[in-house]
Parts: C-alpha cells; structure tokens; sequence
C-alpha cells in the first residue's frame, strides 16, 4: 500500500506529502491506502469492471448462442467454464451476467442515493411538516417487508432489467433517506450555519453549498455498502425468476437455473463460478465501504 | 451623528417544553454611525439572544418576539421578510461569533468562504478578489496571507480563524457589526491582537459596533458606551469612563467589583447565581443577589430612570438623579 501512495505522491510532483499539506480529499486517501483490505477489494473490484466492461472483446461465444451439440460439457477445450442445459457457454454468461449484475447494482443505488438525498435534505432541512410527512412515508417504506413487496411489485410491472433496478431504488431509498436526515440535523446547529446565515446566504445556498458537502463522506459510505446490497437483492430476486429474464444473464439466474439437484452433484461449473462471483464482489465492496468509512473519520486513526 | 440602529421595547421568548422563558425584557437602546458599545453581563442575561434578534438568526420554531421594533436605519427589522433580511445580513449587519472554530464551514477552503460574501453581495467575479482577499488578510496581519487562503480552517489557529471571521465580516464593508464575545475563546495574548484589529477596522470603515462580552477590560478598552444587562433587561447604561468612574447600579458595582485586580487581593464574586429564564420577574431583578435591597424592591419593578448626561438606570435606589451611595 505504501507503493500505492508513493505513486500517489509521484504523480503531484512530490517527493512525500506532508500531512499539513493535504486536502481532506488527499488525506482520506492517503488513510484508505493503508488499509490492505479494502485497497485488495478495490483491485478486485475494478479488475473484475474491466473484465466486464471488456466482455465482447475477452468472450468468444454470445452469452444467449444456443449450441444443442455442446449441452452440459464440463470445462475444456472451447469452453474454458463449460456449457449449460441449451449449450450456452458459461464463461461468457458470467461475464455478461457481471456487466448486468453491475449495471442492477450502480442504477439502483443511484435511484436510491436521489430519492435519498432529496428526500433526506428536505426533511433534516426544512423541518415541521416537510420533515413529519417525508418521514412517516419512509417509515411506511421501512415497515414492508422487502421481498414480499418486491415480489408483488415484479409480478405487477413484470421481471426484467429495468424493473429489477426500479425495484430496488424504489424500496431502498428510506435508511439512506433517515442517515441523511440525520446528519443534516446535526450538522444544521453548527455554528458555521448561523454564520453562514448571517452572511446572508439563502436557505438553497446554505442546503447545498455548506450542508451537503459536510454530509458527503457518510453518504460516500452507505452508497457503497448499498452497491453490496443491491447485487445481492438483484442475485436474489433474479434467483427467485423475478428480476433479470432468462435470456439475458445474470448471476442471480444462473445460479436459479442450476438448482436441481442434478446440476448441483455433477455440474459444479454451473453453480460455483457465479456464487464466486457475488461472494467475492460483495466481499470487496464491503472492505471498500468499511475502508472509505475508516479513512472518512478523522478521529479513527491519525 | 444618525442613530443607525434603534432597538425599542424588545422582547424575545421562548416557548420551551418547561414553559415560556423570557430571555430579553422590554430592551431599548440605540447605536449611533460609528460608535461602538459594550454590552455586558453574565450568561443568561440575555446579550446574545439580543444580538440574535438583531441578526434575525433566532430560531424560529422556539423564539417568539411578541413585542418591539428593531429599526435598522428606520427600517424595522422585524418586519422584512427573509429575502429582504438576507440582502441586508452580510452586507450592511454581519456578526462575529464566539468560537472561530465552529463557525467556519470545515470542510471549504478559507478562500472560497470569503469569496461567498462577494459573490452574494458585491457581484463581482469571484476570480478578481483574490488580490483584494490577500491585501485585507495582511492587513489584519495574517502571515502568508496567499497560503492562509487555501488552506482548510482545521489547518489554522484560534486567532487565525477568528481573523478571517473578522475579514468575513468586514469584506462588504458594513454600516453594523455585531461581535458576540469575539475574544472569548482565544488565550489572552491574542485576544489583545484581535481587539486591536478590530477597532482598526471600525476606524478604518466607520461602522458601529456592538460588542458583547462579558469581560469588563474588553469593553473598557474598546466601548464608548456600555450597556449592563441582568435578567433580560437593561439596568444601566453609561458612557464608558463615567461608568469606570462611578456606576450606579448595584449590579454594575458588584461587576466591576468582581474583577480581577492585583495579586494581594482575593477573587470576589458576586453571591448567589442568576435565577433561570422561567422565573416569573416581580420587584427589580437583581433584588435576590443585592445587597442593598429593600422590601420594596422584592415587589415593585424599578423603572428605568434617565439622568441629566443621558446615562440609564433601572434601580429604587438611584431615581431622579440622586445617586445613593452607601
């Protein structure tokens, strides 16, 4: 991790940066090099984005090719992952199914970081009303239990991509809403806000420009852990044949079209590589969550 | 000499769970162009919450001002509606506060925060100001005034921080400017430097200031007039060296009396603390710590009594000019 900084300090020109140079920006990720977990999920998680990103380029075969002379074949010569029941090659599934694992994962935790932080900002803002009303719907939200509404929900608006991600934004908005909600109370009686105020600064000026930046780092924190959860919802829903459609790769799906118990005895190929998959990626993006949290804190460590 | 501000008859509440606290109590004073005054007494007795008001800073869901004016140049204050109060705040009014450290943003950099007040009121291209950022930091003499600029507040010290909170303050070139115990939270070598920058500035500008403290030396050294505050209300008000030479109220009295002063003699203090916000006030205030109070003092309010020189004192004991020394 120190070669990683080194390089950091390189590229500004420098020989080492002293501490009291630093920007908060610069600090955190002089902090977050240190942690060896969350720098290794870092490397996983960006390495496993360019094999997806780079998917048509690596895969020899389209994920949804059906090839009826190649059903079942264990990994070999051509399918270094084997085939499944319609001679589909696996490792271009899996690849592919990352990229719309990926795609569920970061849209959803985008709908959820908007409604979030809108909704959170106008509640821990504005107070009164705004904050009972924002707040007593995001209760309703929190109070349903997560797969039940998720089932309904994908029986009414139909199993796909974009539905999975509407989904999941949909009833992942509320904790993200509260965490929000919260820290702008707490930041709001700060002085610096009155101060703020009594420059003269209006409230949409105050909101956006003295509050927001302060809440940023938490946020920074939950939207990644919040990337974890969505994969693994997306892995779940798609599992239960509620989210992505067959067709279409997903790791959740790949694994729900291994479950008998067949597949399960005699074709590893076709369960392992993708729970692999979800565990290591959510694995990763928790040590990165947890190192972003760590190195966010100025008071946990330097 | 305009009076510039004019506060009459103000009184702020809060609604509390525990019931309604009465912080300032039919206030009245004035300011005028370039004056400065002190206003002084211990915590509780309202000087801030005054200040606050002034500001329109008080919390809206808590605070309740059922009577008074606050005429800022003939305008009352207390009647502009919060777009008009923003034009106003920052650019003609703006505030020092108490702690430095708090009340810069943690997480901009120096120069961006006092970029904000011109970009709010003097409209100029935030681009262009930063020769004129730096000439007012060495003014205030800040060492490195350029490097000063782009650093985070965490990165500066107490007295550093509270320069820049004056320069904050000062940059739109105000007509009133409000410290709130602008010294308190610095250690007492740098409490002088700042005093001193900040009389400079009022020189410099002609703004009025009013000064809120509760360290008696500060406004000997800074006030052309001070005002004392107990319990919310006023109870005296002088002009500085007359009060040094002979305050009449016996709160002042005690207050001067309780300052430090050489080495042989004991710390005196005042018996007894100020009663809380809630209870109700009867007779004169201050009655229940006085120690020249009389029976009549537990129930009739005493009336504030105007003198010859223009000085104010809220006390049975010193009405119609007779001043009843014991």
């Amino acid at each position: 991790m120190k070669k990683l900084w080194m390089r950091l300090c390189q590229m500004h020109g420098r020989k080492e940066l002293s501490a009291e140079h630093l920007s908060f920006g610069q600090l955190t990720i002089k902090r977050f090099c240190r942690d060896r977990w969350a720098v290794f999920g870092c490397i996983v998680i960006l390495a496993v984005l360019c094999i997806v990103l780079a998917a048509p380029v690596i895969c020899e075969y389209k994920p949804e090719t059906i090839d009826k002379s190649m059903i079942r074949k264990a990994p070999g010569e051509g399918h270094i992952l084997g085939t499944d029941d319609y001679g589909r090659d696996v490792f271009s599934r899996l690849v592919y199914g990352g990229r719309v694992s990926m795609a569920v994962a970061v849209c959803a935790t985008a709908l959820q970081l908007f409604f979030g932080i809108v909704l959170g900002s106008f509640a821990g803002y504005f107070g009164k009303w705004v904050d009972s009303f924002i707040m007593r719907v995001a209760d309703v939200f929190m109070c349903f239990p997560f797969y039940i509404i998720a089932v309904c929900l994908a029986a009414i608006l139909g199993p796909g991509l974009r539905n999975t991600i509407i989904i999941l934004g949909f009833l992942g908005w509320p904790s993200l809403c509260r965490m929000v909600r919260a820290e702008i109370l707490s930041i709001k009686e700060n002085d610096f806000i009155m101060a703020a105020k009594s420059l003269g600064l209006s409230s949409g000026e105050i909101m956006f420009r003295h509050i927001l930046p302060n809440v940023i780092s938490p946020i920074i924190v939950s939207a990644t852990l919040s990337v974890a959860g969505a994969i693994m919802s997306e892995a779940s829903l798609s599992f239960l044949n509620l989210g992505v459609k067959i067709p279409q790769p997903s790791w959740g799906n790949m694994l729900s079209s291994a479950q008998s118990m067949n597949t399960l005895i005699n074709e590893w190929w076709r369960w392992v590589p993708p729970g692999l998959c979800i565990i290591i990626v959510i694995l990763s993006i928790n040590y990165i969550g947890e190192g972003l949290r760590k190195a966010m804190t100025p008071k946990a460590g330097e | 000499m305009g009076k510039i501000l004019e506060v009459n008859h103000l009184t702020v509440e809060f609604q509390t769970v525990q019931g309604i606290a009465s912080a300032v109590r039919d206030l009245s004073f004035d300011i005028n162009e370039g004056e400065i005054i002190g206003i002084v007494g211990e915590s509780g007795s309202g000087k801030s919450v005054t200040s606050l008001a002034v500001m329109g800073l008080l919390d809206e869901n808590t605070a309740r001002i059922p009577n008074g004016e606050i005429l800022f140049r003939g305008k009352d204050l207390l009647k502009l509606s919060e777009k008009e109060l923003c034009k106003l705040r920052g650019a003609e009014i703006t505030m020092v506060f108490q702690e430095p450290a708090m009340a810069l943003n943690p997480v901009m950099r120096v120069e961006k925060q006092l970029q904000e007040v011109y970009r709010i009121h003097a409209r100029s291209r935030a681009k262009n100001c930063r020769g004129e950022l730096t000439a007012l930091l060495e003014e205030l003499r800040v060492p490195d005034a350029g490097q000063v600029l782009k650093k985070y507040p965490f990165e500066l010290s107490g007295g550093m921080k509270q320069r820049i909170m004056i320069a904050m303050a000062m940059l739109s070139k105000p007509q009133l400017m409000i410290a709130d115990e602008p010294t308190t939270a610095l250690d007492v070598t740098t409490q002088a430097e700042i005093l001193e920058l900040i009389k400079m500035m009022q020189k410099e500008t002609g703004c009025a200031v009013i000064l809120i403290t509760h360290d008696l030396g500060v406004i000997a050294e800074m006030a052309d007039r001070v005002l004392v505050m107990y319990r919310g209300q006023l109870v005296e008000q002088r002009e500085i060296g007359e009060f040094y030479r002979g305050a009449r109220h016996p709160y002042s009295k005690d207050l001067l009396r309780s300052r430090p002063e050489g080495f042989d003699r004991r710390f005196w203090s005042i018996p007894g603390t100020i009663p809380n916000a809630y209870t109700p006030l009867t007779g004169c205030g201050y009655c229940g710590r006085c120690r020249q109070a009389e029976e009549r003092c537990q129930d009739t309010p005493p009336q504030l009594t105007i003198f010859p020189d223009g000085s104010q004192v809220r006390c049975h004991k010193c009405r119609g000019g007779m001043e009843n020394e014991q």
